[in-house]
C-alpha cells in the first residue's frame, strides 16, 4: 500500500483551510503563499529556448500560460494538481473585502467617509490576492472554470447570498491582469453579461444594489479591457451617472468611488476624440456636470472633480486643457463671483455662517480638482487669487475688530 | 555574606520542596510555588553554576523522593530553559548566556534520561504534562541527537498523542521538532529518514481520530476548546513541517 502522505497532508491542510476562523485560516495561508510561489518559480525557470516554437509564443505572451503547453514538463506543480483546484475554491470562497471605509465625523463636524489602509482585512486581502494570482498562472484553465462556475451558482440560486456574491465577484476582480488579455476579455464578458442577468432576475433594491456594485466594482479592477473597448467604457460611466441619482444606501458612494477609478486609470481615453463621437466625452460630462452631481453630498460632489480633474490633467494640448479646465470651474466660480460681489457691497455677509459654508465648500472644490490636476491648474489659481487675498484681509479685520469690540 | 547567600538559598530549597511535598499540598500551593520557583530561577541565574556546581545532580536526585516533587521540578527545568534560551537576550550578558548555556548542555544528559523516565513510565497525568511542557521549551536548543537518535518521537506518538487530555502539547512538541533545521552546517546528519517517518506515521495516528473525510468545516464550530486548539495545533505541525522539509519530502518514496 503506497499511501500518498504528501498528498493526504495537504488534504488535512485543504480541510482546516475551510474552517471559519480568520487566525487559523492566517495560519494556513502563510503555508499555501509559499507554496504556490514556489511551484511558479519553478514553471518560471524552464528552458524556454529550443522548446515547441508555438510554445514559445504562448509563454512569452504576458499573463498565464496555457496549462496544456506545461503538462509535458517535469513541473513539481503537476503533483499537487488536485490539491491546487481544491486550494482555489478555498481561496475565493475566503476572499476578503478589499477596502474598508470609515464613516468618521471630520473637525467641522460633516460625517464623511475614509479609506483606511493597512488594517487587517487589507492586509489579508492582499496576501489571498497574490496567492489567486500564483494559482491563476499555474492553471488559467481551472481558475476561470471553477470562478464560472460559482458565478453560475449565483445565478441559479444554489450559492446565492450576499456574503457569497460579494466575496466571488472581490475574488474575481483581484485577478485582473493574471490572464493574458484574449483570455481576460472572454472571462470579463461571459462575468459582466452574467451579473447583468442577475440584477435583472433579483427583486428589492437591497439584492440589486449588492449585484450593482459588485459589476461596478469589477469593472473598476479590470483597466486594461475598459481602456480596449470604448462603448463597453462609455456605457458603464453613463451607468454611474445613473446610479448617482440613485438614493439607495450606498449606492452613489460606490458610484463616485468608482467613478473616480476609472477616471485615475483610463484618463486619457476621456479626452481622445473616439471615433464615431461628437466630441470627447470629458466635453459631454463637463457639459452636464450639474445636472449628474444634483443628489450628491457635498463629500461626493469633491470626489467628481477630482476624478474630472485627472482627465482635465490628461489633456496634452495646452490650449483645450485651460478651456475644459475653465469649464469644468465654471460652476463654483459662478457661485464665488457672487459672493465676491455681495461682500464687496456689505463685507458683512463674510460673518454669516451659510455664506461661510459656501466659501468653504468652493475651495473644497478647488482643491479636490487642483490635487488631481497638478501644475495645471495654475490659470484657474491665478482667476482666484486677488480675491482670496482680499478676502482673508477682510474676514482678518474682521476678527481682529471682534476680539477688540468683545476682548 | 557568604554563610547569607546560602541561607536564603536553602530556605528557598526546602520551601519549594515542603510546598512540593504531596500532590495536595502541590495544589493548595500552585501560587506561591510559582513565586518561589522564579526566586529559585533568578537565584540560579547568580550562582549556577560557580557557586552551585551541583545543582543538577540535587534536583534530578530530589525527583526520586516524590512524584509530586518530580512534578515541580519539571517546572524549575522549564523555567530556567526558557530563561536561558528564550529571554535571556535582554536580561543577561551574552557571556553569561553563553556560560549557562555550556552548563546546561553539558549536564543534559541526566536530565534528558529524567525526562524518558517518566514519559515512559509514569501515569500521572499532571506530572505527564508538565515534563511534555519541559520537553517542548527543550527541543529548540538541545543536541538533535537527542530528538532523533533516541525513541522520543515515537513515544511522543503512541503514549500520548492519541489521548485527549495530551493530545495538544504532544502535537506541539511534535510541531517543534518538525520545525527544526536539520543538517545545517556539513558533516551534520539530516534525519531525513526520520523526519518523513515521523510525519508518515504522525499523520496516520491523527488519521484515527481524525478521518481525512471528516468536513471539518462544520465540526469545529461544535467542537470543545479543547479540540479547537487541537485543529489550531495540527495546522502550525502541517505548515511547520511542511515549510521546512518539502524539499525532503518530494525526493523520499513515500511520497511520489
Amino acid at each position: 500500500m503506497n499511501r500518498d502522505f504528501l498528498n493526504h497532508g495537504h488534504f488535512y491542510l485543504i480541510r482546516i483551510s475551510q474552517i471559519d476562523d480568520r487566525e487559523i485560516f492566517k495560519i494556513c495561508l502563510d503555508y499555501w503563499l509559499k507554496l504556490v510561489q514556489e511551484l511558479y518559480e519553478e514553471m518560471q525557470t524552464l528552458p524556454i529556448q529550443g522548446a515547441n516554437p508555438l510554445a514559445l509564443g504562448s509563454l512569452q505572451t504576458t499573463g498565464a500560460p496555457n496549462p496544456a503547453l506545461l503538462n509535458s514538463y517535469p513541473l513539481r506543480k503537476h503533483k499537487y494538481n488536485e490539491v491546487l483546484s481544491n486550494l482555489r475554491v478555498v481561496m475565493i470562497e475566503k476572499m476578503v473585502r478589499p477596502e474598508e471605509v470609515l464613516i468618521v465625523e471630520n473637525d467641522e463636524g460633516e460625517i464623511v467617509r475614509e479609506f483606511v489602509k493597512e488594517t487587517d482585512t487589507v492586509q489579508l486581502y492582499k496576501t489571498i490576492r497574490e496567492c489567486l494570482v500564483y494559482l491563476t498562472h499555474l492553471d488559467v484553465v481551472d481558475t476561470e472554470q471553477i470562478m464560472t462556475e460559482k458565478l453560475a451558482r449565483q445565478v441559479d440560486g444554489t450559492e446565492w447570498s450576499w456574503h457569497n456574491c460579494n466575496v466571488l465577484c472581490w475574488a474575481i476582480g483581484s485577478i485582473s491582469l493574471a490572464m493574458n488579455e484574449e483570455t481576460e476579455k472572454r472571462f470579463l464578458v461571459t462575468v459582466i453579461k452574467d451579473l447583468l442577468g442577475l440584477t435583472e432576475m433579483k427583486r428589492g433594491k437591497d439584492n440589486k444594489a449588492v449585484v450593482a456594485s459588485n459589476i461596478m466594482y469589477i469593472v473598476g479592477q479590470y483597466p486594461r479591457f475598459l481602456k480596449a473597448h470604448w462603448k463597453f467604457l462609455k456605457t458603464v460611466v453613463n451607468k454611474l451617472f445613473e446610479f448617482m441619482h440613485e438614493s439607495h444606501e450606498g449606492v452613489q458612494d460606490m458610484a463616485c468611488d468608482t467613478f473616480i477609478k476609472i477616471a485615475k486609470q483610463c484618463k486619457r481615453h476621456f479626452v481622445t476624440h473616439q471615433q464615431g463621437e461628437a466630441e470627447p466625452f470629458i466635453n459631454e460630462i463637463i457639459k452636464n456636470l450639474g445636472k449628474i452631481t444634483c443628489d450628491l453630498t457635498p463629500q461626493q460632489v469633491h470626489t467628481f472633480y477630482e476624478a474630472c480633474g485627472h482627465m482635465v490633467g490628461a489633456q496634452g494640448d495646452a490650449i483645450k486643457r485651460e478651456r475644459l479646465l475653465a469649464d469644468l470651474m465654471a460652476l463654483p466660480n459662478q457661485a464665488w463671483d457672487e459672493i465676491i460681489r455681495m461682500a464687496t457691497a456689505n463685507p458683512a455677509i463674510l460673518q454669516d455662517a451659510e455664506t461661510i459654508k459656501i466659501i468653504g465648500n468652493i475651495m473644497k472644490t478647488n482643491v479636490a480638482a487642483c490635487s488631481s490636476i497638478g501644475a495645471f491648474f495654475f490659470p484657474q489659481i491665478g482667476r482666484l487669487y486677488n480675491d482670496m487675498l482680499q478676502m482673508y484681509g477682510a474676514t482678518s479685520q474682521l476678527i481682529s475688530e471682534a476680539v477688540a469690540r468683545e476682548g | 555574606m557568604a554563610d547569607q547567600t546560602s541561607g536564603i538559598r536553602n530556605f528557598v530549597v526546602q520551601y519549594i520542596l515542603t510546598c512540593s511535598s504531596s500532590e495536595e499540598s502541590l495544589k493548595a500551593h500552585r501560587t506561591l510555588l510559582n513565586k518561589l520557583n522564579l526566586v529559585l530561577v533568578s537565584v540560579l541565574k547568580q550562582e549556577w553554576p560557580h557557586n552551585w556546581p551541583t545543582f543538577i545532580n540535587e534536583i534530578i536526585s530530589s525527583c526520586h523522593s516524590s512524584l509530586s516533587i518530580c512534578e515541580n521540578n519539571m517546572i524549575i527545568l522549564r523555567l530556567l530553559s526558557e530563561e536561558v534560551f528564550d529571554y535571556s537576550a535582554e536580561q543577561m550578558t551574552s557571556t553569561k548566556t553563553r556560560n549557562l548555556k555550556t552548563t546546561m548542555c553539558a549536564e543534559f544528559s541526566q536530565i534528558f534520561q529524567l525526562c524518558q523516565e517518566i514519559i515512559n513510565t509514569a501515569n500521572q497525568p499532571s506530572l505527564i504534562k508538565a515534563t511534555l511542557e519541559t520537553l517542548l521549551r527543550f527541543c529548540n536548543w538541545i543536541p538533535l541527537g537527542y530528538i532523533f537518535e533516541t525513541p522520543l518521537i515515537d513515544t511522543l506518538r503512541t503514549r500520548f498523542l492519541e489521548v485527549p487530555e495530551f493530545r495538544n502539547i504532544t502535537l506541539q512538541v511534535l510541531t517543534e521538532i518538525g520545525g527544526l533545521q536539520t543538517g545545517g552546517a556539513p558533516g551534520q546528519p539530516t534525519y531525513d529518514e526520520q523526519l518523513v517517518k515521523m510525519f508518515t506515521e504522525v499523520l496516520t495516528t491523527i488519521s484515527n481520530f481524525i478521518p481525512l473525510s471528516m468536513d471539518l468545516k462544520s465540526t469545529y464550530p461544535q467542537s470543545n476548546s479543547r479540540d479547537q486548539e487541537f485543529i489550531q495545533n495540527f495546522a502550525l505541525f502541517l505548515c511547520n513541517f511542511f515549510g521546512m522539509h518539502l524539499p525532503v519530502c518530494n525526493k523520499h518514496p513515500f511520497c511520489i
